[in-house]
């Protein structure tokens, strides 16, 4: 089992901290694809993490670095 | 003397049942006492006792003959067992009997029921204040809940219908969300229960998991007291991850409830709870997509804009600047041409000025202006005359040293010869051959000799 029990928690700060990124009006066009893509990978792996076997959630957190 | 009086042991002890029943008159009497031990045959047996600072201090038999027995169970209903068991603290009430053959017994009618619940509220009271002087109360409850709680350390009977409920609620939610569920087994109810629910607590790893979990299935208002033991509500406000509890009771809450993070009435309640919070969390990511998909038309709707205006530079601009150039060039030659004819202009002015200026002049002012000139160039021809005769003779004065230094008498006297072959001066070898008779001139005579051999150098 992950000794990861605050994933979803780091996982939502990150994506609280883009939306402010994008919010922001200075932020260039490359940024705002990199951070809409980095997003994109955080939503989908919570939305993974929900769904996922013990042996999956291990995989799935390791992947994305959290 | 006066003969003792004899009694049989009969008579002695029916004379004490006959002053005990004077005496009492078969009233009923309220007695608080505790059960030190319980026996059931055909009737139900109690050995009670009363302490007073640890001494015993008095004790007593009593029965609870069948037919009363029926009574009592129908008033206890489910606490029945939980009130008439060993370390009870009762209130009966019974009359006080005296049997000849069984000595003295109280026989019990009637078992308080508010009193044995009210003894249970003390206690937990008592565990309550313990708990907030020793600062535990509210160490769990103040830990922060994780927005997802999926991996769950389970403290329950396992196999129990609460057990089944709880885990059928959890892993058939119908978002599809997987917990990870280990249990913890642990009698939930009856005496060895907080022994046990210990144990199971401190099994935990609470590293692996985001909450505990314990669940009961229901039971009566005294099987609560398990969850009121002081250790195990020590162990649990101290667990430093949420402690969830879904021990089934309506009304009361136990101690546990008290200091855990958060109490649910059924253990169904907190599967609900639990996949709520998935619910919950999925839906604020579902938030995010909305929001940056609103940002991201925004975003572009701007850049649209942008490139619009850009575009419509684009077109534009190279036009407005050949206008612009073309305003210039056309400007130039326009300035070109007026200042072409203005230098014409001034120039013809000018012309017509000396023109003027020439065909006014008298002649006489040219004639001396003219002699002036003439003076002045004699001058100078004459300053440069003298001064090139000066040139001149210094040269010559040179020349004439260095002549006289090169002179053939001046040299010869310095030590240089000059030969000659048939008065011819030689200055090179290639004309002489071994055998050639040469005349060498010195300074001060002059010697004829025969050439033996010629050395060329280089």
């Amino acid at each position: 089992m992950a000794d990861a029990p605050t994933t979803y928690e780091k996982a939502y700060e990150e994506l609280e901290a883009i939306m402010n990124d994008l919010q922001e009006d200075r932020i260039s066009v490359d940024e705002l694809t990199t951070k809409v893509k980095r997003a994109a990978e955080l939503i989908t792996f919570c939305n993974e993490l929900l769904r996922s076997t013990e042996a999956e959630v291990n995989k799935i957190v390791k992947k994305l670095g959290l | 003397m006066e003969p003792r009086r004899q009694y049989s042991l009969y008579q002695l002890c029916s004379s004490i049942r006959r002053r005990l029943e004077e005496a009492t008159g078969g009233r009923c009497f309220w007695v608080r006492a505790e059960i030190a031990g319980i026996n059931f045959s055909r009737h139900l047996y109690l050995d009670l006792v009363e302490h007073q600072q640890g001494q015993r201090v008095a004790v007593m038999r009593a029965m609870i003959w069948n037919g009363s027995l029926n009574a009592i169970r129908a008033d206890l209903g489910e606490e029945f067992g939980n009130i008439l068991k060993q370390g009870s603290e009762v209130l009966i009430c019974g009359t006080v009997h005296y049997s000849e053959v069984y000595g003295l017994s109280l026989h019990v009618d009637e078992v308080d029921l508010s009193f044995s619940l009210g003894e249970l509220e003390r206690r937990k009271h008592a565990t309550i204040t313990t708990l907030r002087e020793e600062g535990l109360f509210d160490l769990n409850r103040a830990l922060p809940e994780p927005m997802v709680i999926q991996r769950i350390a389970l403290v329950a009977s396992v196999g129990s219908a609460a057990y089944a409920d709880f885990m059928q609620h959890l892993t058939a939610n119908e978002y599809g969300y997987r917990f990870h569920v280990h249990e913890f087994a642990s009698a939930v109810q009856g005496d060895d229960a907080p022994r046990q629910l210990r144990i199971a607590f401190a099994a935990i790893d609470t590293k692996l998991f985001d909450a505990v979990v314990v669940i009961r299935g229901g039971g009566s208002k005294l099987d609560l007291e398990a969850f009121n033991d002081l250790d195990l509500c020590r162990a649990v406000a101290r667990m430093p991850i949420p402690v969830m509890t879904g021990i089934g009771h309506d009304v009361d809450l136990s101690v546990m409830d008290m200091v855990a993070k958060s109490p649910h009435k059924t253990p169904t309640a907190i599967a609900d709870h639990l996949v709520d919070k998935c619910v919950f969390f999925e839906t604020s990511l579902n938030g995010f997509v909305v929001g940056m998909q609103r940002i991201l038309n925004e975003r572009a709707g701007g850049y649209k804009q942008r490139l619009a205006t850009h575009a419509e530079t684009l077109r534009t601009r190279p036009h407005m600047h050949c206008e612009r150039r073309r305003g210039d060039l056309q400007h130039g030659a326009a300035t070109i041409g007026q200042l072409a004819s203005s230098a014409c202009q001034q120039a013809s002015t000018g012309l017509n000025e000396h023109r003027h200026a020439l065909s006014t002049l008298p002649l006489q002012r040219i004639q001396l202006v003219e002699a002036a000139r003439i003076d002045a160039q004699r001058s100078r021809l004459l300053q440069f005359a003298q001064h090139g005769l000066r040139t001149l003779t210094a040269q010559v004065d040179g020349m004439q040293r260095t002549v006289q230094l090169l002179a053939p008498e001046r040299l010869l006297a310095r030590g240089f010869t000059i030969t000659r072959h048939s008065g011819r001066a030689i200055a090179s070898v290639e004309e002489l051959a071994p055998g050639t008779e040469i005349e060498t001139t010195y300074s001060n005579g002059t010697t004829r000799s025969i050439i033996h051999h010629i050395d060329r150098h280089g």
